[in-house]
């Protein structure tokens, strides 16, 4: 999902307000500067103010991060501070502990149903090397260590210490009861650093990362019930759906709600 | 190929779309023969139910030929001439396995979005919202049948179309809220909406046993048709059915109540005017004055068959009577694949041809007329349309008289 706003308004009201105060400061410092700081002083207000009255950021632009839709988004602006994430899913699938343990073992298979990982490869025993896609076609890799593999029980991983990034998972497998197949429970935790890696990353995140990995659960079910995971897209639409420049209140919901 | 796409508002257009193609192994595509327009296509039309996006291919009642088959079908062949349910199944997940088809788990690809609504996804439709999968309907020449192997019904040579057609969703639909109302013998079934489910339903009552059928509407040929199939009629327009229902029961009240109608009941008096102004105003989504008088006049003890579409949320539901009341409460989309092999063969056996209800037939570039005549519910009850019939010359000419009004 692109965090870009249809209306390219990308920063906060809060920081658009600092932006501004901050912008208008410089200006009126830069118009009493005799010296040579006034020029770059003037031209980082000017560029300030414009940033808090359009509410427009080229430089978040270019890092597809934004900060104007409220306190839920991961990517805040500049990245200022070391932030840990954590979210659990849980969902039932119609097949036995060993038949799913046996297909998530292979950690190749994981691409198959999360939206971001392109590859995953155990390239020694124990050792699994992840891509997955960040912002602006940017890969994203790290080395992770399979700590516990319990087989029909438990699987959990976390990454190298001199990895860029900071993360670990566990997978656990529990027979449901009713013979209704295997509760399989995710834990995960990103580390996500202050700076631009940390961004890429919560990013990659999503808005929710909780909400993310509930979508690729769901698809595991899917291909683990079915053999397929349900899709929609490819599909025929009508020529509104392109070139209808504004959008339905339905849509703008849609547009919120679906990646 | 030509589709019916919707672009707002009361605003369906006939447009030329890429034709679908196989994207799982395990869909078909169906070159469609015949296809109708659903009462529950008038909440889209109308705009009632979120989750459309412009351009979307509506329809979701049609049969047809298949063309493609997906390397994972095993059933079906290209040549088979079948009839589609509506709702989407796996047919190898727990509620697939339980019989709830319509509560499949793996056939909604925004089921994240869907259990965000409603706690737990639903299953996917055919041009239905992209709250229920955003799959493209059958109002269309061909189209696109996800888990090919599940959901269509061989049907036999000899019954025609509008013979079978029905069996995508209306006739099994009215079916289920019969039985959903837990019918014994001589009861009296009340049914509110005598739109092409209604009419269903109360064939379907009559023959589960019940001694009587009060159908209500307010279109003359709608209660026409209702007293055809053999029910008691009264018109809301004219007569309170809240007064009225418990002076026709002795004082008891219907044993059921059929809520035919759904979301966008109609009606007159200060609930209907309370609920119009909230849907208009964006604080509801549903306007349930039909559900209210069901709960009201339903009888101690009885059953109250939710049948009608509702999609968000709705306000003033008394519960207060519904609990005192002791009602009991049936509800849902339906399981499709439980009733259309019985159905198919009822129809089979001659003891119900469910073309009854069809009125109108048009060809699929005169839909979106359709859709507003519908929309008035007036003498339309059913249209069925001709994915590969020419235009008809009537509208034709209204199209070059006027070209603002028909696009």
């Amino acid at each position: 999902m692109d965090l870009q706003p249809k209306n390219g308004v990308n920063v906060g009201n809060s920081e658009r307000l600092a932006s501004g105060v901050l912008g208008g400061v410089l200006v009126l410092m830069a118009t009493r500067q005799r010296s040579w700081l006034a020029q770059p002083l003037a031209l980082i207000g000017v560029s300030l103010l414009g940033r808090g009255f359009s509410g427009k950021c080229a430089v978040y632009k270019q890092l597809g991060v934004s900060s104007a839709h409220g306190g839920h988004h991961l990517a805040l602006p500049g990245g200022m501070f070391n932030r840990t994430v954590k979210v659990q899913k849980t969902v039932t699938v119609k097949a036995s502990p060993a038949e799913v343990y046996g297909f998530w073992r292979q950690f190749e298979n994981l691409p198959r149903f999360t939206q971001n990982l392109i590859s995953v490869a155990e390239k020694q025993p124990g050792m699994t090397h992840w891509v997955a896609r960040g912002p602006n076609d940017l890969h994203l890799e790290w080395e992770a260590r399979i700590h516990e593999d319990t087989p029909n029980e438990r699987i959990s991983w976390a990454t190298t210490e001199d990895s860029p990034i900071q993360h670990n998972g566990s997978v656990s497998f529990r027979e449901a009861p009713a013979g209704r197949g295997t509760e399989i429970k995710v834990v995960l935790r990103y580390d996500i650093p202050a700076g631009v890696m940390g961004q890429a990353l919560a990013k990659v995140l999503g808005d929710e990362p909780g909400q993310q990995l509930d979508a690729d659960l769901r698809r595991l079910k899917m291909y683990l019930e079915t053999g397929e995971v349900a899709r929609t897209d490819g599909q025929p639409a009508g020529a509104g759906r392109d070139t209808t420049g504004q959008m339905s209140t339905n849509d703008a919901i849609l547009d919120l709600s679906i990646k | 190929m030509r589709a019916l796409c919707w672009n707002g508002i009361k605003d369906v257009r006939v447009e030329t779309v890429p034709d679908p193609k196989i994207i799982n192994p395990k869909d078909a595509i169906l070159k469609i023969t015949s296809t109708a327009i659903c009462g529950s296509d008038l909440h889209l039309y109308g705009g009632y139910m979120p989750g459309l996006k412009h351009g979307d291919i509506l329809g979701h009642e049609f049969m047809g030929e298949v063309v493609e088959v997906g390397k994972e079908v095993k059933k079906l062949k290209v040549g088979d001439r079948v009839v589609v349910p509506f709702t989407i199944a796996c047919g190898n997940c727990f509620f697939c396995d339980e019989q709830l088809w319509a509560c499949c788990d793996n056939s909604n690809p925004n089921a994240a979005l869907g259990a965000k609504m409603f706690g737990y996804t639903t299953s996917g439709l055919f041009g239905y919202t992209h709250l229920c999968g955003g799959y493209a309907g059958g109002q269309a020449q061909y189209v696109r049948v996800p888990f090919a192997d599940v959901g269509p019904l061989k049907v036999p040579a000899h019954l025609s179309d509008e013979q079978v057609l029905f069996l995508s969703d209306i006739y099994p639909t009215g079916y289920m809220a019969a039985e959903n109302a837990n019918i014994r013998q001589g009861d009296t079934v009340a049914i509110w909406g005598c739109g092409p489910v209604g009419q269903f339903a109360i064939r379907s009552a009559l023959s589960l046993g019940a001694g009587r059928v009060i159908a209500i509407d307010d279109s003359q040929e709608r209660l026409k048709m209702a007293k055809q199939g053999g029910a008691l009629t009264l018109n809301f327009k004219e007569v309170n059915v809240v007064d009225v229902l418990p002076e026709m029961t002795g004082g008891l009240g219907p044993d059921s109540c059929i809520d035919a109608v759904g979301m966008e009941a109609h009606g007159y008096g200060i609930g209907a005017v309370y609920d119009l102004a909230k849907t208009k105003v964006g604080l509801m989504t549903d306007r349930p004055n039909v559900l209210r008088q069901c709960i009201y006049t339903c009888r101690k003890g009885g059953t109250v068959s939710i049948i009608g579409v509702y999609g968000g949320v709705a306000d003033k539901i008394p519960l207060g009577a519904a609990f005192n009341k002791g009602l009991n409460f049936k509800m849902g989309q339906t399981h499709m694949l439980r009733y259309m092999k019985p159905l198919l063969e009822k129809i089979e056996a001659g003891e119900i041809d469910p073309s009854f209800v069809v009125t109108h037939r048009a060809a699929l570039e005169d839909a979106p007329k359709m859709y507003s005549e519908f929309a008035k519910r007036g003498k339309v009850v059913k249209t069925v349309l001709d994915p590969f019939g020419a235009r008809t010359k009537v509208e034709r000419a209204r199209e070059e008289l006027a070209p603002q009004a028909s696009r």
